[in-house]
């Protein structure tokens, strides 16, 4: 993760890994035949792509320059500089976008 | 300006105009701007989404304005987001007035395409012009006009420059002969694009087929969903179209179309916008090293929201004492001595009473709490507090802005409820709400010290707070795993400081203080009347004693509580001095023991809150979620109570 002042290049933006669905297996498809149409036998991840879009709506994107203006207290929420508006991302996701660091303050 | 207003609401608008754009553009200050003090502030239809419209008269046009909420993007990621389009694709407005800002063009031009895709009349209107200028942005409006094929207004709306000529050319576009250029995506998505418009002719949709191809390919759920009803088919085409262009990037079909979009703008942008000299660092910028430190923020955030607190609790107890004691007896004495006194003059007294209790509710209370969070968040210092505690309001499940409701809440829980308006989304609006219902608010501490406080020492007072602030915390972390909806990461913009706008607050203030009297004011004065009424007709000892088993058996309660609880639904002060009246006695010790006051405390903290909350959070989170909120709270009241009455008797305080 870049420093407080540092800038750099964004290279992607993973998405989030989120709920388990079935997956399809002896067990599971045993659940089916008996009518246990939910039944969940272990995990299979799913991607979540609603943050990475609603952070590409606001032009946070792969090929953006972007800075990291401040980092807030107590493990809280990055504020950082795109295109001339700022915007504060929580760290969770903050630490999703992947960043070339770039020269500074150019 | 050659603006005059009128409120003819009856009648057909010649033009109506819908303002879309996103949250800190100066929207809200264009749409006062236009209309002055002939507006409506209401909820969106089945809804608790503010719909703001108005109406003014230009150049022998009747004009309406609709305000659509401030939103990022025309996906069904949120309420006001299903709103806006809802409201753009089927009520079709004569024109849309897209307001950006124009220091930051690039980003709000992706918001602009999308609005583009709805095919609607448009006008792009560059606000906060004064500040490109100031940052050495030249924006050629002209080649912007030719590349959108949309009119281009700029404006300084904080000065009210430009804001004729919005309703200009709106009047100019709403004669229609308009069309706005489709701008193309790149070759594989626009291909596909086609093919599912082409698949798409045959059916009936109410939305444009463009912009229809482009949701099914970003697997929007509510578009999906009508076109499977109609031809399953198309589903299965756009299906395979998306599998096609998620194989070629590499990622879900809804970031293909985002980053085309996103594309697109910084293209157009890159023509239009000429970079001069760098900014210098900003007065707001050096405020924010302030604003965000991790030492001194806190400090900052922590004098401003005591000095909120006090002022609206001070200065309103001032207020307040005026309207319920001065005004009142004087009001009571015309009353009693113009229509005497009988058992119908008492019924009649209890409603005027409640019309009182509101005003002094309203006129000290709510006032400047709407007007202090207007003006932060107005000014942008609401943002800072939200970054500052987003990481300690975490725990309780929601962001950072949510201290504020929560801190006004031990003054008075309505407008604690009332400043729940700043958190950003639905679900979040609700937790904040259920957490500031039950924080104990003065009237209840007044109930606290004068039992517990008074008989068994402030240890027990610290004690029974420390107690409530965990159940707050605990309760909001637990609600925020059941309500439906994920947490949403945090994404916010950081607005930059603006000078308040004094006029449009006091407008905004006025117009929501006004709708607060129509929605609360009926539901205080007819439960103050039916409980008098149930006095007079001599009912409250068979509300006692049907309340009986809960209060006595479970509780331990004197069975008089009954009716005290009942009373406490009026106001929680009454509490203490229904009490004393029904016992006969002001020295509680005679008649409670300790456990029956820790008991009677507890209850109270929990229990339903008082019928002017309860009225704010019909107005402000709809009936059935007041009414769970409120059965809620009286069910944990009753557990609390139950289950702390046996424990302190294992302690041995009887």
């Amino acid at each position: 993760m870049l420093e407080e002042g540092q800038e750099g290049i964004v290279v992607d933006i993973a998405p989030a890994l989120r709920g388990s669905q079935p997956k399809p297996g002896f067990w599971n498809s045993f659940g089916r035949r008996f009518g246990w149409g939910r039944f969940r036998w272990g995990w299979r991840r799913r991607a979540g792509w609603g943050a990475v879009k609603r952070l590409a709506d606001l032009g946070i994107l792969a090929g953006v320059r972007i800075r990291v203006v401040r980092k807030a207290p107590f493990g809280g929420p990055i504020e950082v500089e795109v295109g001339g508006s700022r915007f504060m991302i929580g760290r969770g996701l903050a630490e999703r976008i992947l960043v070339e660091v770039g020269s500074r303050g150019d | 300006m050659g603006i005059s207003r009128g409120a003819v609401e009856k009648i057909q608008p010649d033009i109506r105009i819908a303002l879309a754009g996103q949250a800190n553009v100066g929207k809200s200050v264009i749409f006062n701007q236009l209309t002055g003090l002939h507006q409506h502030i209401a909820n969106w239809p089945g809804t608790t989404v503010e719909k703001a419209e108005g109406t003014l008269f230009y150049k022998g046009f009747l004009i309406d304005v609709v305000d659509l909420p401030g939103i990022y993007s025309l996906t069904h990621f949120s309420l006001e987001e299903k709103i806006s389009r809802e409201y753009i694709a089927r009520e079709r407005p004569d024109v849309v007035v897209n307001v950006v800002d124009a220091t930051t063009l690039e980003r709000h031009l992706i918001f602009t395409l999308q609005l583009l895709e709805l095919e609607r009349p448009l006008i792009l209107v560059l606000n906060m012009m004064d500040l490109a200028e100031k940052y050495g942005l030249e924006i050629n409006a002209k080649a912007l006009e030719e590349i959108l094929g949309v009119p281009v207004v700029e404006t300084v709306a904080t000065r009210g420059k430009g804001i004729s000529k919005i309703l200009d050319r709106a009047i100019e576009i709403s004669r229609g002969g308009y069309r706005p250029k489709t701008l193309r995506y790149g070759k594989e998505v626009e291909e596909r694009i086609k093919r599912l418009q082409s698949a798409l002719a045959g059916i009936d949709v109410s939305y444009p087929r463009r912009w229809v191809a482009i949701k099914l390919l970003e697997k929007d759920e509510e578009i999906r969903r009508i076109v499977g009803e109609r031809d399953p088919r198309v589903l299965e085409l756009s299906d395979k179209l998306i599998r096609e262009l998620e194989e070629i990037h590499g990622h879900d079909s809804s970031i293909v179309i985002a980053y085309e979009r996103a594309g697109l703008a910084s293209q157009i942008a890159r023509g239009v916008v000429k970079l001069g000299a760098p900014r210098r660092k900003s007065i707001g910028e050096r405020f924010d090293e302030l604003a965000t430190h991790p030492v001194l923020g806190y400090l900052l955030a922590l004098i401003i929201l005591i000095g909120i607190f006090f002022l609206i609790f001070g200065f309103g107890g001032y207020v307040a004492e005026f309207f319920e004691e001065d005004l009142s007896d004087f009001v009571r004495e015309v009353w009693i001595s113009s229509l005497g006194e009988s058992a119908l003059s008492e019924v009649g007294w209890s409603a005027v009473e409640g019309l009182l209790f509101l005003l002094g509710l309203a006129i000290p209370y709510i006032l400047p709490l709407y007007f202090v969070t207007f003006l932060l968040e107005n000014w942008g210092y609401l943002a800072r507090i939200s970054f500052l505690m987003d990481s300690l309001m975490h725990k309780a499940g929601v962001h950072g802005k949510a201290i504020i409701p929560l801190i006004l809440g031990f003054g008075c829980n309505v407008p604690a409820c009332l400043a729940s308006r700043v958190m950003d989304t639905w679900r979040e609006r609700l937790l904040t709400m259920l957490m500031a219902t039950l924080i104990p608010c003065s009237a209840v501490t007044v109930v606290v010290m004068g039992l517990v406080g008074r008989y068994l020492g402030l240890i027990w007072v610290a004690a029974l707070y420390a107690f409530t602030l965990l159940m707050v915390i605990a309760i909001g972390a637990a609600a925020s795993r059941i309500l439906p909806g994920e947490a949403v990461e945090l994404i916010m913009e950081m607005p930059s400081y603006k000078n308040p706008n004094l006029r449009v607050i006091l407008t905004m203030t006025w117009f929501r203080l006004r709708e607060y009297f129509v929605v609360a004011g009926p539901l205080i004065i007819i439960t103050g009347v039916v409980i008098k009424a149930l006095e007079i007709l001599d009912l409250l000892p068979i509300i006692s004693s049907a309340l009986a088993p809960l209060t006595a058996r479970w509780l331990g309660l004197p069975s008089e509580v009954g009716v005290i609880l009942l009373f406490g639904i009026l106001r929680k002060e009454l509490i203490l001095a229904v009490l004393a009246s029904l016992m006969g006695t002001l020295d509680f010790s005679e008649v409670l023991t300790a456990n029956q006051m820790i008991t009677l405390s507890l209850v109270t903290i929990f229990y339903i809150p008082c019928i002017a909350t309860i009225s704010t959070l019909v107005k402000e989170s709809g009936l059935k979620n007041a009414a769970a909120i409120t059965a809620f709270e009286i069910g944990l009241a009753i557990l609390i109570g139950g289950v702390a009455s046996r424990l302190l008797l294992l302690l041995g305080i009887a």
